[in-house]
């Protein structure tokens, strides 16, 4: 008994001397990835969802497409399609995490990601197998990679008429609808700054979450409302060196509510030629030699 | 009814002290009506606002600092004024960082380099503060002898001044400052986060130092880096989920 009192304290003695840093864990989290189509068959021509879910350990986060102040994005790819069209990955809502390198945005728990198929019209009916591949990046205090790869079976066959499985509603409200789609708001984009504005709802003022696109620079969003309408006010400038190829585009996410399947509204806006020219601030991309 | 003997309970007060201890040794909160400093005080503040540097800038003078590295060494930026230096926010717990060193990224930076600037610095920062700083002290130097790298001096920035003067992020983040002492380059180390593009891959590193050496524009000057967050020290308040944004009501 005094044995045990004896190294709990000094174990609490240990804890309590400032500066003590918590061990990190030290195994390998176990992220676990299963996917599913979301209906049993298609017929040719018809776009399904694949819905692949990853089991994130308790404490642990993996990352949204647009990480913020670290950290890698999560990817869901289809590897091998067999002639099938494939859109891009629709990433569910993010949660907001705040530690001492900065906002995050990522997700814990159990996480639904969807990826649409197309079948094409010519499609003979019959099985189809597609392989969905994973990564990401688990943290919690400290970071490990992870990748997973998944089979799936489909049938085509043109005289299907299967329903979606249960789960696929759920996972589909928690993808942020287009902005567009939000009845009273709307969006315009001036030289430095892009104004959102709407009605507001039972769930108060939204959240913001910035998209990131190389060359465009997003500033800390003002929120504000009134009793009846929020405003949204995003100062961006753009850095056409920085821009790797890619157009210059404003993206972002709307959030209402707490919750992951709380509404929430994506935008992207691309930014004209005249608003380039006026927004643009290229101060890295000076001559560096004399 | 007392079933410890003195001893045992002597040991229960070390243990319920100690428990109560961090409240004991943290500073006094200070009082919320901040205090007026006096004029001099506020010269003072002026100049010494004046003369500190605020945070890392493409395209301006890289603020100085001085660290010491994992056997003692104390380093400083500006002693290196005259060749290019190269700085990786380093930590060999981040399986991405791991990974240019395992894939010879790091290794064919210094080959590139040194064949424009033979006498090139390469410093790896470390600001990891999620482990004890002799395990970091460690962990860097066994993990760099193991790749045959040892000749990179390792800084430690354990309270993470440096990381945060440089606005570092992840694991790997690369810096690269040119022979005049402006900073040329701060983002991704390559855009092969996946390790899969091979001689395919952009390594803006070795991009941003033969641009300058040619005179052109260092374009991109910055790039998304990708990898594990920086572990700074959090004062022990840890990472918060949140739902969304800011305020809730108008």
């Amino acid at each position: 008994m005094q044995y045990i009192i004896a190294t709990l304290a000094a174990g609490s003695l240990m804890l309590a001397r400032p500066g003590f840093v918590q061990p990190v864990p030290s195994s390998v989290p176990d992220v676990r990835m299963t996917c599913q189509a979301g209906q049993a068959a298609a017929r040719p021509g018809e776009t399904l969802m694949v819905l692949c879910t990853l089991e994130i350990p308790e404490g642990f986060h993996v990352y949204w497409k647009s990480p913020g102040a670290g950290g890698t994005p999560t990817e869901i790819q289809v590897e091998e399609a067999h002639g099938l069209l494939i859109g891009d990955t629709l990433y569910p809502r993010p949660s907001t995490f705040d530690d001492p390198a900065g906002r995050s945005y990522g997700y814990e728990g159990r996480t639904h990601f969807l990826v649409p198929v197309t079948v094409p019209e010519e499609c003979p009916e019959g099985a189809l197998s597609i392989t969905m591949r994973a990564q990401w990046l688990a943290c919690r205090k400290a970071c490990w990679r992870g990748e997973a790869t998944r089979g799936i079976e489909l049938k085509v066959s043109k005289d299907t008429s299967e329903s979606p499985i249960s789960l696929l509603s759920y996972a589909t409200r928690c993808i942020p609808l287009p902005l567009a789609d939000r009845p009273g708001t709307s969006m315009s984009l001036g030289t430095t700054e892009v104004v959102i504005k709407g009605p507001l709802g039972e769930m108060g003022l939204p959240g913001f979450v910035p998209g990131e696109v190389p060359g465009v620079i997003l500033d800390d969003a003002r929120i504000s409302g009134d009793t009846s309408e929020f405003l949204v006010r995003i100062p961006y400038r753009l850095e056409p060196g920085n821009s790797l190829g890619v157009k210059p585009r404003i993206e972002g996410l709307l959030l209402f509510g707490d919750e992951r399947h709380d509404p929430s509204f994506a935008f992207s806006m691309p930014v004209p030629p005249a608003e380039q020219g006026a927004g643009r601030e290229d101060p890295v991309n000076r001559r560096n030699t004399p | 009814m007392n079933v410890l003997n003195p001893t045992t309970r002597l040991l229960a007060a070390t243990m319920l002290l100690a428990l109560g201890m961090p409240a004991m040794m943290a500073p006094a909160q200070e009082s919320p009506v901040p205090k007026k400093p006096s004029p001099p005080a506020q010269e003072e503040e002026k100049a010494d606002k004046e003369e500190k540097p605020k945070v890392a800038r493409v395209g301006k003078p890289a603020p100085n600092f001085a660290l010491k590295d994992t056997k003692g060494k104390a380093h400083q930026l500006s002693s290196y004024a005259g060749n290019f230096v190269v700085l990786e926010w380093f930590n060999p717990g981040c399986p991405y960082c791991r990974g240019i060193y395992d894939k010879g990224v790091v290794e064919d930076i210094h080959k590139k380099i040194r064949q424009v600037n033979p006498e090139f610095v390469y410093l790896a920062i470390n600001s990891t503060a999620n482990q004890p700083k002799d395990f970091i002290i460690t962990q860097s130097d066994e993990f760099l002898e193991k790749q045959e790298m040892n000749e990179i001096p390792v800084l430690l920035d354990y309270d993470g001044t440096v990381g945060r003067l440089y606005e570092a992020r992840t694991t790997p983040h690369m810096f690269v400052i040119d022979p005049e002492g402006t900073l040329i380059y701060a983002g991704a180390i390559t855009d092969d986060r996946n390790f899969d593009k091979d001689d395919k891959a952009t390594n803006y590193v070795i991009n941003a130092v033969r641009s300058s050496v040619s005179g052109i524009d260092v374009a991109p000057g910055t790039v998304r880096p990708w990898g594990c967050s920086v572990k700074y020290p959090d004062g022990g308040k840890g990472r918060k989920p949140r739902g969304r944004g800011p305020g809730r009501k108008p």
